[in-house]
């Protein structure tokens, strides 16, 4: 693909997640990776967590460690630590030290991934960790959730083993703290965290009180609001407060807090335990490292990166991801791995240790055995009887001819499993199966099997307790699918080495860019007539950079480049095909054409939604922030010389019928404050809200916007401020009940911002063209396998920006990059197997009726006078399988749904129900 | 008594089935376990032998599953099954079982939780009909 670039080895420093899924990812780009790890196993920080967001932890990280371990292009290097880096871009030597031998490796590209460390609260005497046993860090209690830790998985509190009946969270605990907590910045992940861990806490028992002594509370990722609703319905309680001291009480082991509510009252109240949330730090020994090459670091002790950049360091080819720069959760570190990845292979042609994995040759006799291997995987929450009923089933299940238990590595145990039995079909049965399917498919593929010959049996909801009549009849029924199985012909389909791109904002221009300069031609279609979308009136980041002259940039940059066609006020009508190999018609004014590419990138953008409250639309003073940041742009004098203004918060905006948070709202009106303080430090500026919610680094402009004297009023959904024209017709007064004051406070106002919440625009229709799901939100929904956020559900199709959730210029590169490095991993194959639901035509039977060629919707078959039948090319056959029932003398057939299969299978599923 | 639970066997296509995988994430949103699902790639594959089949083996009820007309990956596979359908109601009402007993519905990409109601109408709608009085 391309002109000409350097071959190079790549080195990931630190195997966390973000780590392990850059290596795992580049070497499915073909590119041999050096994998540092300095402890002695791989995972980082994943390990200690019982839980990661919405999911159990346990089995998402062993199927990747044993990947990594496997693929003869990751060199993994244990006990490792990185002493210097030298050389540059495309040619770098580092040199490591491997307990004590001394060695020096080269590679094209580094990627720093070196992770995080949680704040040490001993220091912070007023919190008694270290003196009052039952005070402990949110790390070490979630590691006493977890079942396979030192308790069990019962709750019990250290002093005296008792199960606490009311545990407190304290929230902050080292960040946002600038006397001794030593971080001004918010750690992001904090709240989260305790909420997951009080809901885990009620899950063990209900009757267990939870309270959440807390600041702001901070959920304003993908789905996270709808976690906190969760939450409070199930009785997990919020204090919103400054904690005082905590005190051990004596003799009891309780704790006892002192607090200062809302109002600044002092308030007492005891608990069992009390967890601190700590916060992030990233590896001191990473940003020693980071130093003594000299790149750059931040103010607040972080590799620096730029927004327009975000996993770039100051030096060229060695980038960044994960914790080490900046407080980010797990869905936004795996989001900067895959983006640095795309950022790699714009520069870096691969060169691997090893050729690609070679796929045995499916052997006929086992892609025919019937015989079943029954697999199952149990997860450390289950219960220990669910394994033994799982054997007994088996023994009951006359098709099942071998049965095996799989830890962890599911790719090997199988692999190890199939080399041993005769079995040609796999019916694998585990927590959330699907999530392991291709995991499965590549045990299979390596083996000899037909990779489509399996079926799953999810044991998700069998958590607990078992039940072994449900158990039965699940293991039963996929079983019984397994048998009615036939063979489909795998396929080997050329990838079409090009993408497509649907919308012109930042994300989609990004994305077109990113795969562009790792050789991919690229379509990118936008409805409008101009590209830029919403970022056409985007003043600034977070940061305070110029958002405009960055946006020409990049605009210029994509209209300049030869392998990048755009088609502007151009919608799509219709998709078809699979990853690898799909068709796409699109049209421009009434004209049609059809794009055939190997992957789609949805970045199709949303809205700030209008609203028919605070005089909006009635009153020229009342903007919706979209507007203002227009006039910002356009005209920003007459913004900037205002007597004062209002900035409204959470406007139609989690709420009932729009219950999400739209994440960069509170970030946008502090940067906007700070900017017009700046320039007018007379102007009166109130930012009325529900929550600020200025996660990680984005604090420091919310502290700074307090130390230049912006005004922060905190209401309530039910209380909401009231808006009336001033009585003299100068302005407007926004009336807000301060909860501070206890009373309600007039506000002057020369102009006010309604920050309303961000809806995506085109999502719905596109959904059903691409055949992808949307969340509850109306966003594109992500890939039920987990733990890649920026694919959709379905196969080849990524999805960027606004589209996926709101996030703000900065995130939004970060993902359309990733989207672009996903897609990367499908681009650079030469071919896909693919399996084949095709259907058939028996010449023997065929009265060459013509039936088929009038019903396929695609006009696939033809008569083939040679033959004196119908024929159905296998490579166009859509495989819906609708000339198979038209066909009025049987002469088509389709062995993925075959007659036997339908007509054999409702006898089998009703027994015994 | 126990109150009657119908025997249902419902066909899904593949757009269904993907809602399906989702709405199997949130526990909230359970398929009813009287509701067996036969997945095939379109619902224009199926044909009246393969909808009769069920009741044969015992189902009180039986329906499709498949995209909005408007919306089918296939373009014409849910009015396809629809026609079915509609002919196996009337061979229904020739041999004295109740018509209401099979019925077609759209699901757009993405209702999960609209999957699940249906099942549930499916079997609240055959429990008032009753068993198939044979």
């Amino acid at each position: 693909m391309g002109q000409k670039k350097p071959t190079g080895f790549v080195m990931v420093i630190g195997a966390g997640i973000a780590g392990i899924q850059t290596a795992l990812s580049l070497a499915d780009a073909g590119y041999g990776v050096h994998l540092v790890e300095r402890s002695a196993a791989l995972g980082g920080m994943i390990p200690d967590l019982h839980r990661i967001y919405p999911l159990c932890a346990c089995c998402k990280l062993d199927p990747r460690i044993a990947a990594c371990e496997q693929n003869p292009n990751i060199n993994v290097l244990l006990d490792t630590s990185v002493d210097d880096i030298s050389g540059k871009i495309g040619n770098f030597r580092i040199a490591l030290t491997t307990g004590e031998e001394k060695k020096e490796l080269q590679a094209g590209a580094v990627i720093f991934a070196a992770g995080i460390e949680t704040f040490q609260p001993a220091n912070l005497d007023y919190y008694a960790y270290g003196s009052a046993s039952n005070v402990v860090t949110s790390v070490e209690f979630e590691q006493s959730q977890k079942p396979l830790g030192p308790n069990g998985g019962m709750l019990k509190r250290p002093s005296d083993g008792k199960t606490p009946a009311k545990i407190a969270w304290l929230q902050c605990v080292g960040s946002r703290d600038i006397n001794r907590g030593d971080a001004s910045y918010c750690s992001t992940v904090c709240c989260m965290h305790a909420l997951k861990e009080a809901v885990n806490a009620k899950a063990v028992n209900a009757d267990i009180e939870t309270t959440i002594f807390f600041i702001d509370m901070r959920t304003h990722g993908k789905g996270y609001e709808n976690y906190l609703n969760t939450a409070l319905e199930k009785g997990v309680q919020l204090v919103r407060s400054k904690v005082h001291t905590i005190n051990p009480v004596p003799e009891t082991g309780d704790v006892l807090m002192s607090y200062a509510d809302e109002q600044g009252h002092m308030q007492e109240a005891v608990f069992d335990m009390v967890v601190l949330s700590v916060g992030l730090r990233p590896s001191a020994q990473a940003i020693e490292l980071a130093r003594k090459i000299g790149i750059r670091v931040d103010a607040d002790n972080y590799v620096g990166t730029e927004p327009f950049q975000p996993v770039s360091t100051s030096t060229a080819g060695i980038f960044v991801c994960g914790g080490v720069c900046g407080p980010h959760d797990i869905a936004h570190s795996l989001t900067q791995a895959n983006a640095a990845v795309a950022q790699v292979a714009a520069f870096l042609d691969p060169q691997p240790f090893a050729p690609a994995l070679n796929y045995a040759a499916v052997p006929a006799e086992a892609q025919t055995s019937p015989g079943i291997l029954l697999a199952y995987q149990l997860c450390p929450g289950m219960h220990p009887e669910i394994g033994r009923l799982v054997e007994s089933a088996a023994a009951d299940l006359p098709a099942v001819t071998d049965v095996c238990r799989l830890d962890g590595d599911i790719r090997g145990g199988l692999c190890e499993k199939l080399a041993q039995c005769a079995a040609g079909r796999v019916v694998f049965a585990s927590c959330t199966a699907l999530m392991h399917k291709d995991s499965v498919e590549a045990a299979l593929r390596l083996s000899g099997r037909n990779p489509f010959m399996y079926e799953t049996v999810d044991l998700k909801l069998l958590g607990g307790e078992p039940a072994p009549a449900t158990l039965t009849e699940r293991l039963r029924v996929g079983v019984m699918r397994a048998e009615l199985l036939s063979p489909p012909a795998v396929r080997e389909i050329p990838v079409v080495k090009h993408a497509l791109v649907v919308g012109g904002g930042v994300a989609g221009m990004e994305s077109a860019r990113a795969l562009s300069a790792a050789g991919c031609p690229v379509t990118l279609v936008e409805k409008e007539k101009v590209l830029g979308g919403h970022g056409r009136h985007v003043r600034a980041t977070w940061q305070g950079l110029d958002a405009q002259a960055y946006l020409q940039e990049l605009i210029r940059s994509v209209e300049q480049d030869d392998n990048i066609t755009v088609l502007t006020e151009t919608g799509v009508k219709h998709n078809r095909g699979y990853a690898g190999n799909f068709v796409t018609t699109v049209e421009n004014n009434g004209r049609t054409q059809e794009i055939r590419h190997a992957v789609t990138i949805l970045a199709c953008g949303g809205d700030d939604r209008s609203v028919d409250e605070y005089l909006y639309g009635q009153n020229d003073r009342v903007y919706l922030w979209s507007e203002l940041e227009s006039k910002l742009v356009s005209d920003p004098a007459a913004v900037e010389n205002a007597g004062s203004a209002v900035f409204i918060q959470c406007v139609g905006s989690r709420e009932k019928d729009c219950p999400h948070c739209s994440n960069l709202c509170c970030s946008f009106t502090v940067r906007t404050a700070v900017d017009l303080k700046t320039k007018n430090p007379d102007m009166k500026i109130f930012v009325v809200y529900r929550e600020m919610r200025t996660f990680g680094l984005r604090e420091n402009i919310y502290l700074e916007a307090r130390q230049k004297g912006v005004v922060f009023i905190r209401y309530e959904v039910e209380n909401k401020p009231r808006i009336a024209p001033a009585a003299d017709g100068s302005g407007l007064v926004v009336t807000v009940f301060d909860p501070i004051l206890d009373r309600p406070v007039s506000l002057d106002a020369d102009f006010v911002s309604l920050q309303t919440a961000i809806r995506p625009t085109h999502n719905a229709e596109l959904a059903e063209i691409f055949h992808v799901d949307l969340d509850a939100d109306g966003f594109f929904a992500p890939s039920p396998e987990k733990l890649k956020p920026v694919d959709t559900t379905a196969g080849g199709v990524f999805m960027a920006g606004l589209a996926a959730y709101p996030k703000d210029t900065g995130d939004a590169i970060a993902e359309a990059r990733a989207a672009a490095g996903r897609a990367l991993e499908i681009l650079k194959q030469d071919t896909v197997q693919i399996g084949g639901q095709v259907a058939e035509v028996m010449p023997e039977k065929c009265a060459v009726c013509c039936t088929c060629v009038r019903t396929c919707p695609f006009y696939v078959p033809f008569i083939d006078h040679d033959r004196g039948a119908a024929y159905i090319d296998p490579a166009l056959c859509q495989g819906c399988g609708m000339c198979v029932a038209e066909c009025p003398g049987k002469a088509i057939v389709m062995p993925s749904c075959s007659d036997r299969m339908l007509t054999q299978m409702p006898a089998a599923l009703l027994e015994g129900v | 008594m126990d109150e009657f639970t119908p025997r249902i066997v419902a066909f899904c296509c593949s757009n269904c089935a993907a809602a399906a995988a989702t709405i199997a994430d949130g526990l909230q949103h359970v398929l009813p376990e009287n509701v067996k699902i036969i997945q095939v790639p379109c619902t224009g594959r199926i044909e009246v032998l393969h909808l009769l089949k069920p009741f044969e083996e015992g189902a009180d009820g039986v329906y499709v599953a498949g995209c909005q007309e408007d919306s089918c990956r296939y373009t014409s596979g849910i009015s396809k099954a629809a026609r079915r359908v509609a002919h196996v109601q009337k061979i229904l009402e020739e041999i004295a079982i109740e018509p209401e007993r099979i019925a077609v519905f759209n699901v757009s990409a993405g209702m999960g939780h609209a999957f699940t109601e249906i099942a549930r109408e499916m079997t609240r709608k055959v429990r008032e009909i009753g068993p198939i009085q044979a």
